[in-house]
């Protein structure tokens, strides 16, 4: 989430690692971290796969930060690295879980992380755990062109603007998708958020 | 105005507040007489506020694991200015250029000037040399081919034989060459 007006840019701590000051990669971690584990949580399901591939993926974006058009936002770049890498590792896993009964394995790897119970009630754990693989199975019921875009807004916080320049979407079919798969999600998620 | 339109734009406010002042101004004056809608916005915060909850804590050294396993980058070991070096080599040898070549305009007329007009000698040597050459080449093909149509109709006859032998050896290679790959594979 922005901060106070003097924050540096993006575009500023990549000029300046670049430059040499090698720490000031630490920022940009801190800054996308949250983010971008919790959009990759939710494809891969697994908290440790999400945080690996995290690893990775900020790994990968520091070999090539050379190679970062600032005319650009990093926000972009490194989301469309994500959402590669997060690809990859699906259709490896794919090939690995075709034998195998995949239903039961995925309901097992949704639970992994559950909402924080904050001293709740056995029957408010109950509750939380299934809220959180209710908003699992919706997300994973959407179509993909809806998914990807719920994912990258509200797990993934980026604003209307990158997301068109990430997807290569016009600015009126992003507002468009999003509004319909919160439809959807509102649909499939009723018993939890009807008004 | 459509109620589809209301909750479109309804949607887009609660989502970032990016709705024209306009429409966020009818939006406000709907909402406060219908129903539905106010039921809808009621849905939509729900949901906002559900998906902020299931959001997953991100691990307390995460950012610090990261740090210390970063790889060195390519880019790292490359000095800040890549283009000094090759740059003073080019320097240099322009300067020997100038030494070897424009020695003795040098001092008359400066080292640039001296440098700029002996390479361009040398530019204008390799033209005529080179203009020489493909002459003499095409004017002795002319003069091969001028004998050749001057000789005797049976010289003409073995010429344009050998020509469609060439021909023929060069297709019948064209052709066996997939045949050769397929049998490679196989084997």
């Amino acid at each position: 989430m922005p901060e106070g007006p003097a924050r540096t840019t993006d575009e500023e701590l990549v000029a300046a690692i670049l430059d040499g000051d090698r720490d000031r990669f630490a920022d940009l971690v801190e800054r996308y971290q949250g983010r971008l584990v919790n959009y990759l949580y939710r494809l891969l399901h697994s908290s440790d796969d999400a945080h690996d591939l995290a690893q990775e993926v900020f790994f990968r974006v520091y070999q090539a930060l050379d190679r970062f058009d600032p005319r650009y936002r990093f926000s972009t770049w490194l989301f469309r690295v994500a959402q590669n890498a997060a690809i990859d590792q699906i259709r490896r896993q794919r090939l690995k879980l075709v034998p195998m009964h995949r239903e039961a394995a995925a309901g097992d790897e949704a639970r992994e992380w559950e909402f924080p119970s904050a001293g709740a009630s056995p029957y408010g754990e109950l509750r939380n755990r299934e809220l959180g693989d209710a908003i699992q199975e919706a997300v994973e019921a959407l179509p993909w062109e809806y998914r990807e875009l719920i994912l990258l807004r509200h797990f993934g916080e980026l604003s209307y603007e990158e997301i068109a320049t990430l997807k290569r979407l016009p600015l009126g079919t992003v507002k468009n998708k999003l509004f319909r798969g919160r439809q959807m999600l509102k649909e499939k998620l009723a018993d939890y958020v009807a008004g | 105005m459509t109620h589809a339109d209301y909750q479109q734009w309804l949607d887009l406010d609660l989502d970032g507040g990016t709705l024209p002042p306009a429409e966020r101004r009818a939006l406000v004056e709907h909402l406060a007489v219908c129903a539905a809608c106010q039921s809808e916005r009621r849905a939509l915060e729900r949901l906002r506020e559900t998906l902020e909850r299931s959001r997953m804590p991100v691990r307390s050294d995460f950012a610090n694991q990261v740090m210390a396993a970063l790889p060195q980058s390519g880019w790292e070991s490359r000095p800040a200015r890549a283009w000094v070096a090759p740059a003073a080599l080019a320097a240099g040898l322009l300067a020997a250029a100038a030494l070897l070549l424009g020695g003795g305009r040098v001092a008359a007329s400066g080292a640039v000037l001296g440098t700029a007009a002996a390479l361009a000698d040398v530019f204008v040597s390799a033209l005529v040399v080179g203009a020489g050459l493909a002459g003499a080449s095409w004017r002795g093909l002319g003069m091969a081919i001028e004998e050749l149509f001057a000789g005797s109709p049976g010289t003409l006859l073995v010429f344009a034989g050998g020509v469609l032998f060439l021909h023929l050896l060069f297709l019948l290679l064209l052709r066996r060459r997939p045949g050769r790959a397929r049998a490679r594979r196989l084997s």
